[in-house]
């Protein structure tokens, strides 16, 4: 699939998801929650369709990009919800990602 | 319940490369479906009451300018009270998220975690964790690589 330069998907994964890490959150505030699902949705799909599209690397390469941005909103959208439901429903969602308790009380 | 999901993931796509005979490419025409499935759970099993507090938040965080008194008037849920951060005097009209971000947020929180998370790696393991990454990226597989595990 990638003869040599498996760790290159993984940097045009994380390069992107940690730009858009930064910008996105400033830019998304003003995007309605239920449209950013749906642009969420989207680039998940883009992503996927691109990556099977072509049979060089540039398809996998950019639907990984398009992931790494995918991965970003997604986490921007259900942190900034997170903030809307009980505290123990984000505790009972983390549980298996080592946080402990405390961060959240 | 996020852990779950570092095994059933993999599971999932260990499986549907089984089934479709180590074709890639057909595994991730098939996983494009499930990102649909965010429409159902989004609509219909999340609490549409607790997304209709969060949507009301968002709106008057956005425009303070409209509502001079936002950060006294936050939606009220039950006896859960919105995050306390929202009553901040960082918050509030005339108050910029880029100002927010550069002069608090960055100096504050990401700068020194940063400094220390990797002033910590290096009074630990000096450099060998970078070059244990770069001798990885030597050694990568030469063949062909059908698929690998993320376990990170």
């Amino acid at each position: 699939m990638f003869p040599g330069i498996a760790g290159i998907a993984g940097i045009a994964f994380a390069v992107p998801a940690a730009i858009s890490s930064f910008a996105l959150p400033l830019l998304a505030s003003h995007i309605p929650y239920n449209i950013t699902i749906l642009i969420n949705i989207f680039l998940s799909v883009l992503s996927l369709l691109i990556c099977t599209l072509g049979s060089g690397l540039a398809g996998p390469l950019i639907g990984a990009g398009i992931g790494g941005v995918t991965s970003s909103l997604g986490q921007y959208l259900y942190l900034a919800v997170a903030a809307s439901f009980d505290q123990r429903v984000v505790i009972t969602f983390s549980i298996g990602t080592s946080k402990p308790r405390q961060m959240w009380e | 319940m996020i852990g779950v999901l570092f095994v059933v993931r993999e599971i999932i796509y260990i499986a549907l490369m089984a089934v479709f005979q180590q074709d890639w490419k057909w595994t991730l025409r098939t996983i494009m479906l499930f990102p649909v499935a965010q429409v159902a759970v989004w609509s219909f099993m999340l609490c549409q009451e607790r997304l209709q507090h969060a949507e009301n938040t968002r709106q008057l965080l956005v425009k303070p300018s409209r509502r001079r008194d936002s950060a006294m008037d936050l939606p009220q849920y039950g006896n859960s009270t919105p995050p306390t951060a929202l009553t901040n005097a960082h918050f509030g009209p005339g108050r910029s998220k880029f100002k927010f971000l550069w002069r608090i947020i960055i100096p504050r929180y990401s700068l020194p975690l940063t400094l220390a998370t990797m002033g910590a790696m290096i009074a630990t393991t000096g450099l060998s964790s970078s070059y244990l990454t770069l001798n990885s990226f030597r050694l990568a597989p030469k063949g062909d690589l059908n698929y690998q595990l993320n376990c990170t």
